[in-house]
């Protein structure tokens, strides 16, 4: 041995053998998902004819694009060691905004009056309001140190408040088609809000890997008082995380407004449970510090299939919540066994 | 009459790693040994065995010739086993008395008693017995622990081991958070323990200390017996030899400076009740030490410089030029870099790789068009200094919470290196890192000036900054009293200047 290589002792060091390509693929935490997912499929299609046909699958798929693409926002929020409960408050608001800016106006007496913008003028009203949401929280967590579970859960609360003062409990229909189809139409066989989520989620992802901010995230989630002390911009980085997140949420948000085709002041509400969840069950750490992109968007995938199955297999909609959140704690547990390993 | 514990042919593996390989261990009543070894020789995978927490896979433990089963921290304390790890066990909002009787509460007589309910009065009077037997005063029993000194803290663990009885008490590192007047009041519980006849194992890294509290010393490498021996006939080259598996020629490689311009100038630093009217400067090429007690506000003062803390007054001048350093985000636009004394906590992204860490403080340089991350130019940078800082195992790809200590340490050093650097604020660079990799530390601290770095040397351990300086600093209660120049500190001129003697 030379000299310079023998100045450090032997065998201080834990090393992990380099495993093969198989055994990495079956610890990355998409594949556990993957194979639920496929399990979940072959028992439904073997229970219901209706299950595995294309038109269901995109049905799926495009009735949760909107909770994916919010998780993909919360995945970043809670890689940087963060939290954002106020998801389905921020949807709904966007939501509304965008529907008040899009339509032509109420037909009853129970529906407010719109302004009839163009549609994506509308749309980008929209996004914007769950930015501002999304600045707010941000700034809350990081100027004011309020805790981000308390801040958000605050804003959860105000901005749902503002939805249902804003709109006396009134609905808003009467969409321009053009409005509609970004939640109806379909790109071939593909349903729109499918496109924008695919779309979302490469950005994001992109952002993630190679974006300077992107590490940075993982660095504050992984050790806060490291990242500051390395002279990262730890306060700018983690207020982006939440301006992200309401964005998200904000494309979301009008997302199923255009679906759905009205703006009710309990829409999305709950929301927050199925995004979080989704983000969780994609393998993002609630301590902060590790996640993906694409665990985030099969996580919601899988909430959609669970939820298609409850209803494939007729069990009554009241159970849904009760099934979505013991999906939760069954994902927290796989994170908890995941990192004991 | 059999001994108090015996361990034999204790083995343990964790996945591809053998921690512990057939390793004895013995320690008598009234018998303080010293636990020796680098770090991940094996050590604290033997005494959290011994704790219960972590089981062997082979091997036999013996409690007066006994044999015991060791499965549950529980079982470890019912066998009057008592652990106090360096990340002290206490519950920071209650008082000595509640952390001391934390166990087993002493309860009320009768009923009450039975329901759970305490005898408060009882626990306070038990628990100021305790600490008179142990010759201990000053400490008030009804303070909360986590308004304690570390010292006194320490206290309280070990009066915590004799309220549970304890006939044998490992001691992990005990003095590595303890100002040195503090340690020889431990050293003189610890001797307090031995006439009692309990067995104590002090693990430490400090060989004058091991010479001054042992009676034996056991030396673990690589998970097997290097060796024991009555300490008396130990010299320290003999135990750094063991602990290494050879001789290390020279800990302290240190070369004359050339000494340069004057590149970092303090003025008047202060930060109101924690450092006052702090006025140095650092040369380029110039390593200057920076002694005091544990408490004295050195951390303080290589925090404020880099904007982790907000200064109440002060100049700094870089070059000459009077700048404003607001956050460490400046600081290090500025070219000035800092290793904090707790690297896992403060250093590092743990979960990271070696590559991602390395690079972490340059990234936006690194980065195309400053947005966009090129993964291999990170890796040409990221093995550059692997190489030339010998990192163990010489990969980037790992996570660094995997490596060493001495190789974490490496890594920060890395980091901060790859940044284009004029000033580095070194804190406690080589505390807790075994004795090969000190050496190397050393050797690159001595590069660096050379290079025509500036290098602030915070350390507590006084031959590290005799050996290292070109200059010593003493601070003492927040303020610079002293300034001895290599040719004139001693470690007594330090030590009278640190405690406020003249």
């Amino acid at each position: 041995m030379s000299k310079d290589a023998s100045v450090e002792s032997k065998g201080t060091t834990v090393v992990a053998r380099q495993p093969g390509i198989i055994r990495r693929i079956l610890q990355r935490p998409e594949t556990s998902i993957v194979i639920v997912l496929v399990a979940l499929s072959l028992f439904l299609s073997q229970s219901s004819d209706a299950f595995l046909t294309p038109s269901n699958l995109f049905n799926i798929l495009r009735n949760n694009a909107d909770i994916a693409i919010a998780a993909l926002g919360v995945t970043l929020v809670i890689m940087a060691g963060g939290i954002d409960l106020s998801i389905g408050s921020t949807m709904a608001l966007s939501g509304l905004v965008a529907a008040i800016a899009v339509s032509q106006g109420g037909t009853t007496a129970y529906q407010l009056p719109g302004f009839g913008l163009p549609p994506a003028l509308a749309f980008l009203l929209g996004v914007l309001a769950g930015t501002l949401v999304g600045l707010i929280n941000g700034l809350l967590v990081v100027r004011l140190k309020i805790p981000p579970f308390i801040a958000t859960l605050g804003m959860l609360g105000v901005v749902r408040g503002v939805v249902v003062g804003l709109t006396s409990g009134q609905t808003v229909r009467n969409f321009p088609v053009e409005f509609t189809n970004l939640g109806q139409g379909y790109v071939g066989p593909v349903p729109v809000p499918v496109i924008f989520l695919i779309v979302l989620a490469i950005a994001v992802g992109l952002f993630l890997s190679y974006h300077v901010w992107g590490t940075y995230i993982y660095a504050i989630g992984g050790n806060e008082t490291s990242a500051t002390l390395t002279g990262l911009p730890v306060e700018r980085v983690r207020i982006l995380t939440y301006v992200l997140s309401g964005a998200l949420a904000g494309v979301g948000g009008v997302l199923v407004v255009a679906r759905l085709g009205v703006s009710a002041p309990t829409q999305a509400l709950g929301y927050e449970l199925f995004v979080i969840a989704a983000a969780v069950i994609g393998g993002v750490s609630l301590s902060g510090g590790r996640g993906t992109v694409l665990g985030a968007v099969l996580g919601a995938i899988l909430i959609g299939v669970l939820n298609n199955a409850l209803v494939l297999l007729r069990v009554e909609s009241y159970w849904q919540q009760a099934f979505t959140g013991g999906i939760i704690l069954l994902s927290a547990l796989v994170d908890r066994l995941r990192q004991r390993r | 009459m059999a001994l108090l514990l015996e361990m034999r042919g204790i083995s343990k593996r964790f996945g591809g790693t053998q921690a512990l390989d057939q390793v004895d261990f013995s320690l008598d009543r009234g018998e303080v040994v010293g636990l020796l070894g680098e770090n991940g020789a094996g050590k604290s995978t033997l005494i959290k065995i011994l704790a219960g927490v972590h089981r062997m896979d082979q091997g036999a433990i013996f409690i007066d010739g006994k044999p015991v089963t060791l499965q549950t921290p529980q079982d470890a304390q019912r066998l009057g086993i008592a652990v106090i790890y360096q990340e002290l066990n206490l519950t920071p909002n209650q008082t000595v008395a509640e952390n001391v009787f934390l166990h087993h509460p002493q309860r009320m007589n009768g009923i009450l008693g039975k329901i759970g309910i305490i005898d408060h009065r009882r626990r306070e009077r038990e628990t100021a017995a305790l600490l008179a037997q142990l010759g201990i005063t000053g400490l008030d029993i009804r303070r909360k622990v986590g308004e304690l000194s570390v010292a006194f803290q320490q206290l309280t663990e070990i009066a915590k081991a004799l309220a549970l009885e304890a006939r044998l008490i490992v001691m992990d590192e005990p003095t590595s958070a303890l100002p040195d007047e503090e340690v020889e009041h431990l050293f003189e519980i610890i001797r307090r323990l031995r006439e009692r006849g309990l067995g104590v194992v002090f693990v430490s890294h400090r060989l004058n200390e091991v010479r001054a509290i042992c009676d034996r010393i056991v030396v673990l490498r690589d998970g097997k017996n290097a060796g024991a021996l009555p300490v008396n006939e130990a010299s320290d080259d003999r135990i750094i030899a063991m602990m290494v598996g050879r001789s290390i020629n020279n800990l302290y490689p240190k070369r004359p400076a050339t000494l340069g311009d004057v590149v970092l100038e303090v003025q008047g630093l202060t930060r109101r009740g924690i450092i006052e009217d702090i006025s140095f400067h650092l040369r380029a090429g110039e390593v200057v030490g920076l002694a005091g007690l544990v408490g004295s506000g050195r951390t303080e003062v290589a925090r404020a410089i880099f904007g982790a803390d907000r200064i109440d007054k002060g100049t700094i001048r870089l070059n000459g030029t009077p700048v404003r350093i607001r956050s460490p985000q400046d600081a290090r636009n500025l070219g000035i870099g800092y290793v904090p004394e707790d690297r896992k906590v403060q250093g590092l992204v743990p979960g990271m790789t070696v590559r991602d860490n390395i690079t972490l403080a340059v990234l936006r340089q690194l980065a195309r068009a400053g947005h966009v991350v090129d993964r291999s130019v990170l890796e040409g940078v990221a093995r550059r200094y692997v190489h030339e800082l010998h990192l163990r195992p010489p990969r980037t790809d790992l996570p660094v919470g995997s490596l060493s200590g001495g190789n974490q340490q490496k890594v920060v050093l890395a980091k901060w290196l790859a940044v284009d650097l004029k000033v580095l604020l070194l804190d406690e660079p080589t505390r807790g890192i075994d004795v090969g990799a000190k050496a190397e530390i050393h050797g690159l601290i001595d590069e660096l000036a050379h290079r025509g770095m500036a290098i602030l040397l915070i350390s507590s351990e006084l031959p590290e900054v005799l050996a290292m300086s070109d200059r010593i600093l003493v601070m003492s209660e927040g303020r610079l009293v002293g300034e001895l120049s290599r040719e004139e500190a001693t470690q007594e001129r330090i030590l009278a200047l640190a405690s406020g003697r003249k």
